[in-house]
């Protein structure tokens, strides 16, 4: 390894050490948390409680999906 | 004026001199960049729900589906649903735009990565704000003018004029505040001619009677089939976050909820309206069989609004197609001249100047790209033509996006190769023949793999400016003490 190479897996480790390393607020801790910024660290953070807000949000869009989806299929086997 | 009534005229005109007059009153709050541009994200749910649904829906939008499901049948409607399945992430993507408290797009490339990629993306949105504008003024003109017999160039010319008199007077408070009425005439656009339709049409069994059973199939076998669908659809999720207008439509609200709510269920009141877009274009099979090819098909729409709707209503139309090129192509001046003032003139030509000159700058800009829309508009091929193409080449900006949030390790060499090798790689596949679907599953493999491994062979980002990004995007709205604790200067919200 070269010291160009050394010099960026070094720095590759701070970079990637540095949103883990802001601390958490108390809106974050209460369900504020964003699932997508944390995605790649979810593995350790996830939590209910923490990403409340996006969890349920989610699912609910989703429920929502299924329900159009269902009512565009529906409109088209009226009178059939 | 050319096939209309008078009442028709007075229902036009009415509500032309109504919103225009709302516009100019509106004017009279907008002090400051931040208010013309942003609206001082001060907006609610409802005001939220509104805009999302207003930018977000267009008449070409319309036009497009029902020249597709006229066609092809109820699958024409994947034209506007290939964003159905991102619409739950806009739940999860807003409150990251509102966290980051930038004013435009281009703010993001600037600070996440680097001056020259926010420089690169100002000029890729200023090409789709005109591009866009140009697809809707020509879809709406072309509609109004086969309903009126009015010269298309006349109308189009009107429209602008209208819009622009509208949003460089009032930036984006006028085009939000007149969002309820404009959400409303969209939705009464969507519906109004599906019971004359079916009336005429024999109701849902005589369209079921006189029609291929595969017209009713939500895939259809030529032109959207499962494959090209299913990366149209992978397609705009991934672009979804890049579209320039968007920074104002999800950040623009006063709370995070209030963004999230705004973006998410205004967009999916628009998958609904959708739905009666599709089914308005079946009918039309059935009332215009054999009347238009795959080249004029967007023409059924105006055809059925002339043929179906009583006096009256016709102006109605007309002014609900109005409304939402007013609203769109307002909101879509607003943002690009934000562009263009803060991302390109502020930081390049004169950055010392005060508030008031940037304002006027704005305005200046909002019109001067609005020429550049009318010339766009005169050399569009067709309007879902136009839509391909843009779903297309936002998911290639949209990469880096998407990477850079996600990933404190992207940087600015991984985000450049990534935009040029998945357009690269899109443009050679379209090139040798592939179909579709290949064509973006390439460019969007190309574009991850290089945003990836580019990083990881070359140097990260400084860690002050990922410091600063990822400190923005874990400090939630109302608490911005924590910013001023770690000397993030942050605008105050």
């Amino acid at each position: 390894m070269n010291v160009e190479e050394n010099k960026i897996t070094s720095e590759t480790q701070q970079t990637l050490d540095i949103a883990p390393s802001i601390p958490r607020s108390k809106l974050e801790e209460e369900g504020h948390s964003l699932l997508i910024v944390d995605l790649l660290r979810l593995a350790r953070t996830f939590s209910y409680r923490r990403y409340r807000l996006d969890v349920i949000g989610f699912l609910l869009a989703w429920l929502w999906v299924v329900l159009l989806l269902a009512l565009g299929y529906w409109i088209t086997r009226i009178g059939a | 004026m050319g096939g209309l009534s008078k009442l028709d005229l007075a229902v036009v005109f009415a509500y032309l001199a109504g919103i225009t007059g709302f516009g100019l009153y509106v004017s009279r709050r907008v002090k400051d960049t931040e208010g013309f541009f942003m609206g001082n994200r001060r907006f609610g749910k409802s005001l939220m729900v509104a805009q999302a649904l207003t930018t977000g829906t267009r008449a070409d939008f319309a036009i497009g589906v029902v020249g597709a499901s006229y066609e092809i049948g109820m699958a024409g409607i994947w034209y506007q649903w290939m964003y159905i399945f991102s619409t739950p992430f806009f739940w999860l993507l807003s409150p990251i735009f509102r966290r980051m408290r930038y004013t435009t797009t281009a703010d993001f490339f600037e600070e996440r990565f680097s001056k020259s990629l926010g420089v690169g993306y100002s000029f890729f949105a200023l090409y789709l704000f005109m591009l866009w504008q140009g697809t809707i003024i020509k879809g709406a003109a072309l509609t109004i003018a086969g309903i009126t017999g009015v010269s298309e160039t006349l109308i189009i010319w009107g429209v602008t004029a209208l819009f622009v008199l509208f949003g460089v007077a009032g930036g984006l408070v006028a085009t939000v505040n007149t969002d309820f009425i404009q959400g409303i005439f969209i939705i009464i656009l969507s519906f109004m001619l599906i019971p004359f339709g079916l009336n005429a049409a024999g109701g849902f069994s005589g369209l079921h009677t006189k029609l291929d059973p595969q017209m009713f199939s939500l895939l259809a076998e030529k032109e959207l089939s499962l494959f090209p669908v299913t990366m149209l659809v992978i397609s705009g999720l991934v672009g979804i976050v890049a579209q320039p207008h968007h920074m104002a439509v999800a950040g623009s609200g006063k709370t995070e909820m209030n963004c999230r709510v705004g973006w998410c269920y205004g967009n999916f009141i628009k998958r609904l309206c959708t739905i009666g877009w599709a089914l308005t274009g079946v009918i039309a099979a059935v009332l215009f069989a054999g009347a238009y090819d795959h080249k004029s098909r967007e023409l059924v729409f105006g055809a059925m609004i002339k043929q179906l709707l009583p006096s009256g209503l016709i102006g109605l139309m007309i002014a609900a197609i109005i409304g939402t090129v007013i609203a769109s192509c307002a909101a879509y001046m607003v943002s690009g001249s934000a562009l263009f003032t803060r991302n390109l003139y502020k930081k390049f030509l004169k950055p010392e100047a005060d508030d008031a000159h940037y304002l006027l700058v704005g305005r200046i800009v909002s019109a001067a790209l609005t020429v550049g829309s009318l010339l766009f508009a005169l050399y569009m091929p067709s309007v879902v033509g136009a839509t391909v193409h843009f779903v297309t080449i936002v998911a290639f900006v949209g990469i880096p996006m998407w990477v850079g949030i996600v990933w404190s390790r992207a940087n600015s060499k991984g985000a450049w190769m990534s935009v040029i090798g998945s357009s690269t790689t899109f443009f050679v596949a379209r090139e040798i023949g592939w179909g579709q679907g290949w064509q973006l599953l390439s460019a969007l493999l190309v574009g991850f793999t290089l945003a990836i491994v580019v990083s990881l062979a070359t140097r990260p980002e400084p860690a002050d400016r990922l410091r600063r990004f990822f400190t923005l995007l874990h400090t939630p709205v109302g608490e911005e003490k924590n910013l001023e604790r770690v000397e993030l200067k942050v605008a105050a919200d």
